[in-house]
């Protein structure tokens, strides 16, 4: 009896291990106004950043006022979800933080007094983001009675920069129709080229690997050379991105950019991994006995790694 | 004598009837593989109203008039998979096949005989889009012989007809033929 329950267990963890390890991290996707857009609508905050007049979009301001921007983005999330990639809702996510931050300014330990503890790095952090950036704009365009739409949805690669989804276009000029139903229809005749194109995004990166980028920095009183450094990083990069993809964009003897690096999705344990996972190799090779570095892994979402040496 | 003439007719009548439906097959036969070696076109007909469906216009060609009216839907949902069509002006956007991954040629022979059997599902997924005017068009089409009379040959036959593309994709994505977005997370 105790063979079979040992055998069972033996098969179970195999069929755990081989479950867990088929699927890659999922990136996360977001629909976010584009600042043309905010600027054209007037959702913008004003400041001086240091003697420059600056505009920032007010997303909140957004979803106050603009009822077409809720309608669009519901759309886009219903058709997302349709194709089983539920979008994060920025409304939602900004309502959230508003909460947490209240929550966290009006909370107190009960023994000592003490408040909590937030850095200026925890405060940036606490931002609505996501891997993919859905970014959307649109203009009426008015030709006599006419009105048409001009229709733009960009994905873009949080970490890479890059534009990894596109769907672009004018629809008909029509004499009645409301803006809504406009919208309505762009959105609708235009998804299927932004899934398309995605696709074809995510299809690259389950044949080339994820495109992440590595940033190292090094604080003040670090001694060492990253200058030198950079060629040892470079050996470690070519030995473990797939078919040694990488660029190296800058180094100085403080700072080094690696991007374009096409790290694996899974381990060789078939585990899924994110550039979190992948670079803690390097970082662990750093601070061993070979180099001696001690160094700081910070992560930005699943695809970007700063590496600070120096100390912890 | 009367039995004698009878005994007559009835095997002439079998032969006459097994002829005629053997005939029959082979023009759906021949249009069958018309669509397996992509003999049709598509284009765009315009927006439906609804979403997730598709309106088209295919061309099919037969000698026979109700094989190629009844091959358009068949030939309607190949196209949506395999095809896709480009915009013409009417309002419609050009729209890329659902097939997003290479297919063998074996899984493509076995798909194309279950899925396009006249049972075999492909029909839940078109409609024939009965209410748009001047829908089907017939054109006769000759063949020019040699120092001969033109010769009618067969008929080009544009039936208009609606694809539900959305629950189309779904099938397939469902059955593994085509890859979802979502495949691999």
């Amino acid at each position: 009896m105790k063979k079979v329950i040992s055998r069972f267990t033996v098969l179970l963890l195999l069929t755990c291990t081989a479950v867990h390890g088929q699927n890659a991290k999922k990136p996360t996707l977001m629909v976010v106004p584009s600042d043309a857009w905010c600027v054209q609508h007037g959702y913008v905050q004003h400041y001086d950043n240091q003697g420059i007049a600056t505009k920032v979009p007010d997303y909140t301001k957004a979803f106050q006022e603009n009822t077409d921007l809720l309608l669009v983005i519901s759309k886009i999330n219903g058709l997302m979800a349709e194709r089983e990639f539920p979008l994060i809702n920025l409304e939602t996510v900004l309502k959230g933080l508003q909460n947490s931050s209240a929550r966290n300014i009006v909370r107190t330990s009960r023994d000592t007094g003490a408040s909590i503890n937030e850095s200026p790095l925890d405060q940036i952090v606490k931002t609505a983001k996501a891997d993919i950036i859905i970014q959307l704009t649109w203009t009426e365009n008015k030709q006599g009675p006419k009105n048409s739409i001009t229709y733009n949805l960009q994905g873009l690669d949080s970490y890479t920069f890059k534009q990894v989804a596109t769907a672009a276009g004018t629809g008909n000029p029509s004499f009645s129709t409301e803006l809504p139903v406009l919208l309505e229809e762009a959105v609708i005749e235009n998804m299927d080229d932004f899934t398309y194109t995605l696709q074809q995004h995510f299809e690259d990166m389950f044949d080339k690997g994820r495109e992440v980028t590595l940033q190292i920095l090094t604080w003040e009183d670090w001694s060492g050379d990253l200058d030198d450094l950079s060629f040892e990083i470079e050996d470690w990069l070519d030995a473990n991105c797939v078919e040694g993809r990488f660029s190296t964009t800058d180094v100085t003897s403080t700072y080094a950019l690696f991007d374009q690096v096409r790290m694996p999705l899974f381990d060789d344990n078939g585990r899924a991994l994110a550039a979190r996972n992948f670079f803690r190799d390097l970082s662990k090779k750093l601070s061993g006995p070979s180099y001696n570095i001690p160094n700081k892994l910070e992560t930005e979402g699943l695809g970007k790694v700063t590496l600070i040496l120096g100390s912890r | 004598m009367k039995d004698n003439g009878l005994k007559k007719t009835v095997p002439f009548l079998l032969f006459f009837l097994l002829g005629t439906s053997i005939f029959a097959q082979g023009k759906q036969k021949k249009a069958d593989n018309d669509t397996y070696d992509w003999e049709y076109n598509i284009e765009c007909y315009g927006n439906t109203a609804k979403q997730g469906y598709k309106l088209v216009k295919v061309w099919s060609y037969s000698k026979e008039r109700g094989v190629a009216t009844s091959q358009a839907k068949k030939n309607a949902v190949h196209g949506i998979i395999f095809k896709g069509f480009t915009g013409d002006g009417r309002g419609c956007k050009s729209s890329r096949p659902l097939m997003n991954r290479d297919m063998t040629d074996k899984e493509y022979k076995d798909f194309f005989r279950d899925f396009f059997l006249d049972d075999g599902g492909y029909a839940r997924f078109v409609t024939y889009a009965t209410d748009t005017k001047g829908g089907t068009e017939v054109q006769k089409l000759v063949r020019n012989k040699k120092e001969k009379k033109e010769k009618f040959y067969q008929y080009k036959i544009g039936v208009v007809v609606t694809v539900a593309t959305d629950e189309l994709r779904k099938h397939l994505e469902k059955e593994g033929i085509i890859n979802a977005l979502a495949k691999g997370f």
